[in-house]
């Protein structure tokens, strides 16, 4: 009898075993569970983390402007795959610029962008998934600045020929000057808004990605005529304004 | 006894699947870029230029021997710009003027208001960087920028950027309708026309 139930013991003890170690494995998918929801940091005595980040910042400068912006070109941008031709021979690009081969500017653009890929953990030459998405603001419309707009009196003689007015017809004809692209704003990431993965990348990474990026982005609002439809926005609207304020006709003069 | 096993077995394979689930997502990819022409109506009239020094550290000891140490100092330059954000409310009423004198306009525009505030990444300059066992990300110095940022817009509007983009809008338009022939009588702000 006793050799009996000592053995049933022995048989239990590693199936008590296993519903001890089950219930841990539970406990601790609990634990995890209550990290991610109840968003809970569970703290590591082992592990002393110190984080500081502090900035502090000078006026430089106010500006007066003077600007009707009329247009506003978002894109949306990859980095680097937007960046880059697909067809790129990179082996081939970098083995003449080794041997001193002239290259075009786009080609040393090419090679930025796959040494900056490169710096920042995207190897362009491998199989790669690190990606940054960037939203760039382009406007475009007039620009007052240093015209007879900003200031009347700086220059009578271009004044007198820029507007011309007709008291007998009510017409009014104008010379405005042509319509620029005014800002491009490269949006400033926020962890709060942003949810693909983070890129490792410096300030000065940064810089020189965001200055490639800018020509390119200029180039092709430049393509897609903005700067047009700009002018023919600005130029409905200071119609408008001159009609309400009595004139009969507005003619602009190139 | 086999019953018991099953059950262990069953308990282990639920334990398994709840494991799966919860393992880090896998990170998105962008399925398209977004590409859009907006019509806006703005006009800036003043900006103030911010110079933000920038430091970022982390460090990190496991018992205490040291795992991490990250340091970033920059500079950069932060734009606030304000205007009117609305110029297609802008509405001129001409008056005539008193005892025969030339009519006059009363011209309505709105508030001026905080255009965009924004880092001016071709004015980084990067001091010094350190990476020892891990990376610094764009999003560490990011969030700090953002941070002042908020900071920075409640400095400007408390001193006067507001009121001086809406001096700087009046004399714009002043301007345009002066050498239009036009005298200005009175400006008023949208929100006293209601």
């Amino acid at each position: 009898m006793k050799s009996d139930k000592r053995k049933k013991r022995k048989k239990s003890f590693p199936l008590r075993l296993v519903i001890v170690l089950l219930i841990l494995i539970a406990a601790s998918v609990l634990v995890v569970l209550s990290e991610d929801i109840l968003n809970i940091e569970i703290p590591n005595p082992f592990v002393k983390t110190e984080k500081t980040a502090y900035s502090t910042a000078i006026l430089r400068q106010v500006r007066d402007i003077s600007r009707l912006n009329t247009i506003e070109f978002i894109y949306k941008s990859v980095f680097p795959w937007d960046l880059i031709d697909e067809n790129t021979d990179w082996e081939k690009l970098t083995a003449r610029y080794q041997a001193g081969e002239r290259l075009t500017a786009r080609e040393f653009e090419m090679l930025s962008v796959l040494g900056i890929s490169s710096e920042a953990g995207i190897n362009l030459l491998d199989d790669n998934y690190s990606f940054a998405v960037i939203t760039a603001r382009i406007k475009a419309g007039f620009d007052f600045s240093g015209t007879i707009f900003e200031d009347p009196e700086s220059d009578p003689e271009t004044a007198t020929e820029s507007v011309i007015i007709d008291s007998e017809t009510g017409i009014i004809r104008l010379k405005l000057p042509p319509a620029v692209i005014t800002e491009i704003i490269i949006e400033d990431a926020d962890s709060s808004n942003y949810e693909y993965p983070d890129l490792d990348i410096s300030p000065q990474q940064w810089k020189t990605l965001t200055s490639i990026l800018s020509g390119i982005l200029e180039a092709e609002a430049e393509k897609r005529k903005i700067t047009q439809i700009a002018e023919i926005r600005g130029r409905e609207m200071l119609k408008n304004l001159l009609e309400a304020a009595g004139y009969s006709e507005v003619i602009f003069i190139e | 006894m086999m019953k018991k096993y099953k059950v262990v077995f069953s308990m282990m394979t639920v334990l398994l699947i709840t494991f799966q689930s919860c393992s880090s997502p896998e990170p998105r990819t962008t399925a398209s870029l977004e590409l859009s022409i907006r019509s806006i109506l703005e006009m800036p009239t003043c900006e103030q230029i911010y110079r933000d020094i920038v430091y970022i550290g982390e460090e990190q000891r496991v018992l205490f021997i040291k795992t991490l140490d990250k340091r970033l100092l920059f500079s950069v330059d932060i734009i606030i710009q304000a205007g009117i954000a609305q110029t297609d409310k802008i509405r001129i009423t001409m008056k005539d003027g008193m005892d025969g004198a030339k009519a006059g306009a009363v011209v309505t525009i709105p508030k001026a208001e905080i255009l965009y505030a924004d880092a001016d990444e071709r004015t980084i300059e990067q001091y010094f960087i350190k990476e020892w066992g891990g990376e610094i990300s764009r999003l560490d110095y990011y969030d700090e920028i953002n941070r002042k940022k908020e900071e920075l817009i409640r400095e400007a509007e408390e001193g006067g950027l507001l009121e001086r983009a809406e001096v700087n809008a009046e004399q714009l338009i002043r301007n345009f309708l002066t050498l239009a022939d036009v005298d200005v009588i009175e400006f008023r702000k949208a929100a006293d026309e209601i």
